[in-house]
């Protein structure tokens, strides 16, 4: 890479930039505003709209800034008479044709065009002349053509900068918006045919410098003047794209808009963080507490309920012991709800019963987390991916997980020749961008791993230079040979040609990225898997190294942030472990109280002594357990047997129905605080809109409800919750929450000295089979359907109305089942009725049915026991 | 009859198959060429030729074949442009169709002196003819081993593809043709950088027109000074005048350099359409101003004319008689601009529209006080503003018409109807 | 057979299109002609079709499709008549030409005749100014026209093509 810099002069400023950089970035780069409309930062410049003119010395024409290189001695003016007047014509240019329909514009009052004109343009046109008219139809409201579910088209207005089609094919490799025609006939669509739907599509109504492009849930609904934006950080995965919240006085949360964190997401937004975290003012919330009286639910006043719970809790206390009380939060709750939840349970309660886990079949130990924690020391920042010259994806379909991660990735195949591979059991579809896939079979990831381990070693692909020679190394490389590749192949269905591709592509890259999605580490084998890929990494020197790393998927809004902040039964809050005897007198002496000391239960645990009765009481906190358990039959006996369900929530659930008391919960835009993402990155987030009358923010919900079990805690509001929770780690003390800054802080909560080592790993597999359902079921959250909160959203239930299942083109051929069809989907267990989607994305052989689908749910199907789920399918 | 080097055999039957083309001396420069130079020195024999682009910019052929970087990684790539559409112009046709193979040498050796192992003939999607005249003579010339590997025993590689436009008067456009073959919309790329750094698939790239390239074979037989000595000392050589309009005799006419307007209608066109007074005549395809009768004298070489207020560019002269509306021409004119805009830059995808649209409403009698003024600022915010040179050439049409003939515009919008009466009859 | 679906003969040349260049979306424009050559037009169908087959997004065979002139989206007459009407043709009267054209096979401009033979439409220059008026059909150029040349050809084309039986539908 060139780094050297040129010095120029911009309107009598001596400015130093980059070699490669254009006059337009030079004149920003040091604040002077250049106008433009085409020009962005992510996207390749064009030099169409001309708006960007200015004049260089012993140039004869004026150029176009947004194209024209810098060089050294350059001499440029950005505001002569020339300049100022081709801007005047320019605008005029542009206005001939463009309706001026500004009070009828979602676009009126954050338009490009308005605002440059206003500040560059002619004060009247002399245009006169018919206006192009792009008539859609005749009922459609003001020539707007819907191009997808989600995005109008008002081509009048489109001014042909073609930044929606550019973001769209160059940033997120889509081919579902297309420039069509020339000249004054240019114009923008889907294909003849098809639908404009990616899970990017809002950015192209961000970036549309007019209103010609806009979004279902904002269009003639509000002026954008009287909304107030509040700084947010989005929910939706574990990415933490950074978002402006809109609210309405009225109408409350209604939009979000990108704010740019050039470390996580510089901008962009994907549909689901976008339009899909719009749940605050649904109609459904929950308004008021309430206690259950024979099969309906009565509205109470908080004194009430909070006195309710209190007194069910001492009951079952005094009368079975702390023990017998468990409580579950989400994933999906802030890091200070985090820490007051496991205050409260630990504290408050005086259980460690503890968990935020409710959607898997087995769980991570406190062994099995420590390795996590340790692998975490390997973790590369987000705006690092596009730098490596090899990344490995393996176990998750990313993107639907972790959208924005795809962003940075496709950055990296375009400009820096980045290869993606992929291992899943689904395929990776990048769009334009190529993704090489090694699909395996549903259980067979750990038999990949170990072949991939194999190869490496018999192949002697590993560095000579690696701290592991000797003993040691010669007894775990013949450890090894105890799996052959015949089981290795029966398991992941790959063959060891195949697996050797793979692996020497790995060995021999540059450096090599492993990104390990939670269906993996988080999955049946997930212990296992964790080991192995630590054992790729250290063998392929990625490890300790650099050049090379390992990122752990978190896949939702604040797993990681639940996790460290103690809401797992081993784990207090900042990881200390409940034995950790220095961590936790710092936390009784913090609290003023004695922590419990007996194991608590993790939430298979906590289900296994509710099923046995010995635990009566459940504290759910916005855990939607009884759509998300992967057995439906046997969470739903559990709640049921339960004495005191309390269901603090946002909406009423089917869960909540259970309850015998609900609490109404606050969401992400009603309160403040701080998420911590996938990279272990703590932002902060606040308060855009006030929760319903009479509802109280969570975090006061739980502080009075400790208050009530006497747990004296006090807190005057999140950020003093924040400043107390930091002083627990050592790595997060320094923080001061005010000064979190406009990326956040990347926050290890551990040393960061690595001490590489190999792990022995057994064989396992989990691929059995049944004749007589056939088919291994998998399931996930659909880039446009998360956890129950999405059914609250019109846009998310516009574009995935239903669960379909997902089937290869070569089964739905052999079924003879088209797009749409409904079949019966069978499992031992039960049976769901669903269309079908015929998709690229399964391998012959594997459906895909997407969960929280609180109508179909697919775990309906499933049954804890079983590691894998089979079905069968039958036309309906 | 002055001596011809490009239509010397376009009348022979045969001529367009390799047999006659061989016959009349055809394939000689090539092998010597490959036996006797190096790249470098070929390039070298075309500068001291002073042979100038025939596709309307007149840029000199060899120094564009120098700029491309001889230490470049990345393969080269030759682009012949055969996508000849700029009205009043049809002098590649009558090559590409009649003499194929004199073009398809020049390719090769211009190929040979870049050292591009892969060329693109662009053709014009209309010519259809052409297009079948092109494959047949391509695949003469690979049998012979012209084309494909190891040419002639020398060690060099070339395939070149034919490549048929689908439609576009900016793909004649150099980077707009790049474009069009890589796949995408025929918009025109901003410059810098050049062809000859960055063109074709982000590789050195040269592109010259089907003149030009014709005229190569010729000046390695017979030397760079014998093309010098041809026509005026910076326009060397012969240049084909595509005659048309109201004349009695159109065609294209192979005359040397520096040949007078006056000479061009008159003697080898016989003179005005039924004997009618010549009104004015564009020189150099419908892109360069109108020049008027008093300019007859004019030379027709690169600098003659543009020191006559026009330019030759393409060389397309357009004969316009007394009983023509220029108020019609800059419409007509105008409307073929407007449609073959690209639509990627403002000025040009909204000045030609807005200039149409005034055009339109003066024509047909709604024209009103200021209308001349307006389009003339249009003009001067269209030329200079646009990213490729179709801005600039949709001024000239409608600036020179008002230059020439403001007297007709003004009747126009002031009687509401034509000056001149009658219109062109189809007979 | 299908008429809407590409023919052997396409596939085959698109599929030889595939890979034939240094960058494979240099085979779009080939492709634009293979399908046009078929049918006549460049309906969405075909082209999802071709776009199958070179392996390339159909939504960018679209947009090229839609950028030239040469690939009307909608079957056209069996006979196709652009007639040019740019300066050099429309000084010799070309367009007096068209309104001859439409006269004679009483259709407007654009539209097909009801025998589904021919439709009329005007372009741009065709490069064809030194034999002046002209008009193409398919892919012939028809030049130094007349009215007698015209009154000929359209005879020719009514007896040719009623002759090979009706239009393609």
């Amino acid at each position: 890479m060139d780094n050297s810099k040129v010095k120029l002069t911009i309107d009598d400023r001596e400015v130093e930039v980059p070699k490669d950089s254009t006059i337009l970035e030079a004149a920003l780069s040091v604040g002077i505003d250049i106008p433009y409309f085409c020009w962005h930062p992510n996207l390749e410049s064009v030099g169409a709209c001309r708006m960007c003119l200015v004049e260089v010395e012993k140039m004869p024409k004026l150029v176009a800034s947004c194209v024209n290189p810098v060089a050294e001695g350059m001499v440029v003016h950005t505001n002569t008479e020339k300049v100022i007047k081709a801007r005047e014509k320019v605008l005029e240019f542009v206005l001939t044709n463009h309706p001026l329909d500004c009070p009828t514009c979602d676009k009126g009052g954050e338009c490009d065009l308005q605002d440059l004109t206003y500040d560059h343009g002619p004060m009247m046109t002399r245009y006169r002349e018919d206006k192009v008219r792009w008539i859609v139809d005749t009922h459609y409201r003001f020539d707007d053509l819907q191009l997808g579910p989600l995005i109008y088209r008002n081509q009048n207005r489109c001014i042909t900068c073609f930044r929606c089609v550019r973001i769209t094919r160059e940033i997120f490799g889509y081919s579902d918006l297309g420039v069509f025609g020339r000249g004054s006939k240019t114009h923008i669509s889907a294909p003849g045919g098809e639908k404009f739907l990616n899970e990017f599509s809002g950015n192209t109504v961000e970036y549309c410098p007019v209103g010609a492009l806009t979004a279902r849930n904002f269009r003639y609904k509000i002026r954008p003047w009287l909304c107030e934006q509040t700084p947010t950080v989005c929910p939706m995965c574990g990415d933490g794209c950074n978002m402006t919240a809109w609210s309405h006085q009225r109408k409350g949360h209604i939009r979000n808009t990108s704010r740019r964190n050039d470390s996580i997401d510089e901008g962009m937004l994907c549909d689901r963080g976008r339009f899909g975290s719009v749940f605050s003012n649904h109609p459904d919330r929950i308004k008021s507490p309430m206690i259950k009286e024979g099969d309906t639910f009565r509205e109470v006043q908080w004194e009430e309920a909070l006195g309710f719970i209190a007194e069910g809790i001492k009951k079952i206390k005094s009368e079975s012991g702390p023990e017998a009380l468990g409580g579950i939060a989400s994933d999906l709750v802030s890091n200070e709800e985090a820490y007051l939840f496991s205050r409260l349970m630990r504290q408050g309660v005086g259980t460690n019963n503890l968990d935020f886990r409710g959607d898997r079949k087995s769980l991570l130990g406190a062994g099995a987390l420590k390795i996590l924690f340790e692998m975490q020391k390997m973790s590369v920042p987000l705006e690092k991916v596009a730098s490596f010259d090899t990344v490995f994806v393996i176990g998750t379909d990313i993107a639907s997980t972790h959208p924005i991660y795809t962003m940075w990735l496709k950055r990296g195949i375009r400009k820096a020749g980045l290869r993606v591979l992929a291992a899943n059991s689904r395929k990776l579809d990048f769009g334009i961008y190529s993704v090489q896939n090694f699909t395996y079979r549903p259980g067979g990831e750990l038999a990949l791993l170990l072949g991939l381990l194999k190869v490496i070693v018999k192949e002697k692909l590993y560095s000579d230079a690696g701290p592991f020679r000797g003993g040691q190394f010669s007894r775990w490389a013949n450890s090894l040979q105890k799996t052959n590749y015949d089981t290795i192949a029966a398991s992941c269905g790959l063959s060891e040609e195949r697996i050797s591709i793979l692996a020497r592509a790995l060995a021999e890259s540059e450096n090599c990225l492993f990104v390990v999605g939670q269906d993996l580490w988080e999955g049946p084998l997930g212990s296992s898997c964790l080991l192995a890929i630590n054992d790729l990494a250290v063998l392929t020197e990625n490890n300790g190294n650099p050049r090379g790393g390992v990122n752990l998927l978190f896949d939702s809004g604040n797993y990681l942030g639940a996790l460290n902040w103690g809401l797992t039964p081993d784990y207090l809050p900042a990881r200390r472990h409940r034995e950790d005897k220095v961590g936790r007198e710092k936390i009784e002496s913090l609290w003023n109280c004695r922590l419990p000391e007996a194991e608590g239960f993790d939430t298979i645990k906590m289900l296994e002594q509710i099923r046995k009765g010995n635990i009566k009481g459940l504290y759910l906190y916005q855990s939607d357990l009884l759509c998300d358990f992967p057995d439906w039959e046997y969470i739903h006996d559990c709640l049921s047997k339960l004495d005191l369900l309390i269901v603090h929530e946002l909406f009423l659930t089917e869960t909540a129905k259970m309850a015998t008391v609900i609490l109404p919960a606050t969401s992400f835009v009603e309160t403040e605080g701080t998420f911590t993402n996938t990279e272990g990155r703590i932002q902060r987030f606040q308060r855009g809109a006030a929760p319903s009358k009479g509802v109280r923010e969570s975090w006061q919900t739980l502080s009075r409800l400790a208050q009530k079990l006497g747990a004296e805690f006090v807190y005057e509001n999140p950020p003093e919750i924040f400043r107390e929770m930091v002083t627990l780690s050592s790595d997060a003390a320094g923080l001061d929450y005010d000064k979190l800054g406009a990326r956040g802080r990347i926050v290890a909560l551990a040393e960061r000295v690595f001490e590489p080592a190999l792990y022995e790993v057994e064989f396992d597999s989990y691929t059995s089979g049944d004749s007589d359902y056939p088919y291994p079921l998998l399931t996930g959250d659909l880039v446009y359907h998360l956890r129950h909160l999405t059914n609250y959203n019109e846009d998310m239930m516009l574009v995935a109305p239903e669960a379909h299942l997902e089937i290869s083109p070569e089964d739905a051929k052999s079924l003879e089942l088209k797009e749409d069809d409904t079949v019966r989907v069978e499992s031992a267990r039960g049976a769901l009725e669903v269309k079908v989607a015929i998709s690229k994305k399964s391998p012959p052989g594997v459906v895909f049915l997407p969960r929280n689908y609180s109508d179909k749910n697919v775990n309906k199907l499933r049954d804890r026991e079983k590691t894998l789920d089979y079905v069968r399918i039958a036309k309906a | 009859m002055p001596e011809k080097i490009l239509f010397k055999y376009i009348d022979e039957p045969g001529q367009d198959t390799i047999k006659v083309y061989m016959k009349n001396g055809g394939y000689t420069a090539l092998p010597k060429v490959l036996k006797e130079y190096t790249p470098d020195q070929v390039t070298d024999i075309v500068k001291e030729s002073g042979l100038r682009g025939r596709g309307g910019a007149g840029f000199p052929a060899g120094v564009k074949w120098s700029f491309v970087p001889k230490d470049s990684p990345k393969p080269k790539y030759l682009l012949i442009n055969a996508d000849e559409s700029e009205p009043g112009t049809f002098k590649d046709r009558q090559l590409l169709e009649r003499d194929p193979h004199q073009l398809i040498e020049g390719s090769i050796i211009a190929a040979y002196a870049v050292q591009a192992h892969t060329g693109f003939i662009y053709i014009r999607g209309e010519f259809g003819y052409g297009a079948k005249q092109l494959l047949r003579a391509l695949s003469e010339a690979e049998e012979k081993n012209f084309l494909g590997k190891n040419i002639l025993g020398s060690g060099y590689d070339l395939t070149i593809h034919l490549h048929r436009g689908g439609g576009a008067y900016i793909c004649g456009e150099e980077t707009a043709l790049m474009e069009s073959i890589e796949g995408r919309r025929g918009l025109s790329r901003v410059r810098p950088p050049y062809p000859a750094i960055v063109g074709l698939y982000g590789c050195p790239t040269v592109i010259n027109n089907v003149e030009t390239l014709s005229n190569v074979p010729h000046i390695i037989n017979k030397g760079a000074e014998w093309f010098a000595s041809m026509g005026t000392r910076k326009s060397t050589g012969t240049k084909i005048f595509s005659l048309s309009g109201q004349v009695k005799r159109p065609g294209n006419y192979e005359l040397p350099m520096g040949i007078s307007l006056r000479e061009l209608i008159y003697e080898y066109g016989g003179g005005i359409f039924e004997d009618r007074e010549l009104k004015a005549v564009i020189p150099g395809g419908s892109s360069t101003p109108i020049l008027t009768p008093d300019k007859l004298d004019v030379k027709l070489d690169f600098e003659s004319v543009v020191e006559a207020g026009s330019m030759l560019g393409s060389a397309g002269v357009i004969v316009m008689d007394e009983t023509t509306c220029m108020v019609n021409v800059a419409w007509r004119l105008t409307r073929f601009y407007q449609h073959e805009s690209c639509g990627k830059c403002t000025p040009c995808r909204e000045g030609t529209y807005w200039m149409l649209k005034i055009l339109e409403r003066i024509e047909n009698g709604k024209g009103e006080s200021g209308d001349v003024e307006l389009l003339l600022d249009i003009c001067n915010y269209i030329e200079g503003y646009t990213v490729c040179p179709l801005g600039d050439a949709a001024v000239p049409a409608v600036r020179s018409t008002i230059e020439h003939f403001q007297e007709e515009y003004d009747y126009h919008i002031r009687n509401k109807t034509c000056m001149v009466k009658g219109k062109p009859v189809f007979k | 057979m299908n008429t809407m679906s590409l023919s052997k003969e396409s596939i085959e040349k698109l599929q030889e299109l595939k890979d034939k260049f240094p960058d494979r979306r240099t085979a779009i424009l080939p492709a634009l002609h293979v399908v046009y050559d078929q049918f006549g037009y460049v309906g969405d169908e075909q082209l999802k079709e071709a776009a199958e087959v070179v392996e390339l997004p159909y939504v960018e065979l679209a947009e090229n499709a839609s950028f030239y002139t040469m690939f009307p989206k909608k079957p056209v007459g069996k006979y196709f008549i652009q007639v040019c009407t740019n300066l050099s043709c429309a000084l010799l009267g070309a367009d007096s030409l068209v309104d001859y054209l439409l006269e004679k096979l009483n259709v407007k401009l654009g539209e097909i005749t009801p025998d589904g033979l021919f439709t009329v439409v005007t372009v741009e220059c065709l490069g064809s100014c030194g034999s002046a008026p002209m008009m193409q059909v398919n892919d012939e150029y028809h030049e130094n026209l007349t009215r007698e040349r015209v009154d000929e050809l359209l005879e020719e084309f009514r007896r040719e093509g009623t002759k090979k039986g009706g239009p393609p539908s």
